[in-house]
């Protein structure tokens, strides 16, 4: 399995894990730290995936967990507010970080690539010149066996 | 529009951090705790990826204090303990990802900087070759223009009727090729005797004389009589080995041995008034123009 497969799997395991302990332990004891959990994948996905597919998934979870709430299996809704809006602000923060480190490294491929091209030309202008060269050299050797 | 959320991103984690510390002693109900702490995982993203690595730090300490100050609270029992580790432990988790992920991607990028330098730098050693080559090339051109004169100037001695006008014709043209104000002289001695053909862009003059000493002989043509070498004299006011004996009209000149088998047979001098008009390049030529006058020379059977 590659890497990136690797790190999707895992998140999408924390997020089930996250959702399913959210339903199954008592609310009293463990309060919120499960659906907290969902962070983490968070995290984990924007290694590999655009922050608006994550925005999605971060929706869909918190969508089961407001169904949750909606069952009562959740009460303390108030805070889970505020949680929801603590894993969309760090998924907000990581799309900025994202969207930086993109620009600049689309930036820097393309003054790579033009670069490249650029010594490519510069490459071939020189393979000419050498050939040239040659081929005037090879002549002047014809000349002084002559004289 | 992008810098104005990074802004604002950066004031809501100090804001968020600030919040944070309150809700803890402020906030009445324990069960905002878990939700106020929770706040620490934005608070170190954000300052880990938004303010640098330091600041990330920075508030990892200053949220683990904070969490420290809840699990004494829920020693005390005023807070669940478990919801509070499990939030430290998420806070960690998450500071060590961001962590990862960060250096990941400065890696990366400097990577592609370094590539970036050694493009750069491949391309002015590229941009100093062509410069080179192209050098070369012109100084080559120009020396191809020199063997092609040469040549055209030797198949065109059929057409000359006798020995002195071959001589007269190759020296006209030769000096062409060297196209500077100059003169070129043939000096051939036999049996004592000296001709001197002389050639300018303008004229050429063929001139016989009975004996040697008569002939008005340079030191540095003597030189190259008795040496059988080429000499080369780039600015005759700072010769020391030669004088220029009072004639103040050379300069610079270049001068070779002319060979018919073994033999001397004469000189081949190209003068400037100019002092540094010659190099080496000048003198290879005219090496290779002696070869061609010692050729037409053992052809007329000269020796």
């Amino acid at each position: 399995m590659s890497d990136k497969k690797s790190v999707i799997f895992i998140s999408v395991l924390i997020i089930i894990a996250s959702l399913a302990m959210s339903a199954f332990l008592p609310e009293s004891a463990a309060m919120h730290a499960p659906f907290q959990m969902i962070v983490i994948a968070v995290i984990l996905l924007s290694i590999h995936m655009q922050m608006k597919d994550i925005i999605i998934i971060v929706m869909l979870s918190s969508a089961v967990m407001w169904g949750l709430a909606f069952y009562e299996i959740v009460i303390q809704t108030p805070q889970l507010i505020a949680e929801n809006a603590v894993i969309f602000a760090v998924s907000f923060v990581l799309g900025i970080y994202e969207t930086g480190y993109r620009d600049e490294k689309r930036r820097l491929t393309v003054v790579a690539n033009y670069k490249k091209k650029e010594a490519d030309a510069m490459k071939t202008e020189i393979a000419e010149l050498n050939r040239e060269n040659h081929e005037i050299t090879e002549k002047i050797k014809e000349y002084k066996k002559f004289f | 529009m992008k810098k104005v959320f990074e802004n604002l991103a950066r004031l809501f984690v100090f804001l968020a951090a600030a919040a944070m510390a309150a809700s803890i002693f402020v906030l009445p109900s324990h069960t905002w705790w878990q939700p106020a702490l929770f706040c620490s995982t934005f608070v170190v993203v954000g300052a880990y990826l938004l303010l640098g690595p330091m600041a990330g730090t920075i508030f990892l300490i200053y949220s683990t204090v904070l969490y420290v100050l809840a699990i004494f609270k829920a020693v005390s029992g005023e807070a669940q303990m478990i919801p509070v580790i499990a939030g430290l432990v998420i806070l960690y988790i998450s500071f060590f990802i961001v962590k990862k992920m960060a250096d990941s991607s400065v890696f990366m990028l400097s990577s592609t900087q370094d590539q970036l330098k050694t493009l750069e730098g491949d391309y002015a050693a590229m941009i100093i070759e062509k410069k080179n080559l192209t050098g070369g090339l012109e100084s080559n051109r120009v020396k191809l223009e020199k063997y092609i004169k040469l040549k055209e100037i030797y198949d065109s001695l059929s057409s000359e009727p006798d020995f002195s006008s071959k001589m007269r014709h190759i020296l006209r043209n030769v000096i062409d090729i060297f196209h500077r104000e100059k003169s070129i002289s043939l000096f051939l001695t036999k049996s004592d005797k000296v001709m001197k053909v002389m050639a300018d862009k303008k004229d050429d003059l063929l001139t016989g004389e009975p004996d040697v000493e008569s002939l008005y002989l340079k030191n540095f043509d003597e030189f190259i009589l008795r040496n059988r070498k080429s000499i080369i004299i780039t600015d005759m006011d700072k010769e020391i080995r030669f004088k220029s004996e009072g004639d103040d009209s050379i300069r610079s000149l270049i001068s070779v041995p002319v060979f018919v088998k073994e033999n001397v047979v004469g000189i081949l001098r190209v003068n400037s008034d100019q002092p540094g008009c010659f190099n080496q390049e000048d003198l290879r030529f005219l090496d290779i123009i002696s070869s061609m006058v010692g050729r037409v020379l053992e052809e007329e059977k000269y020796v």
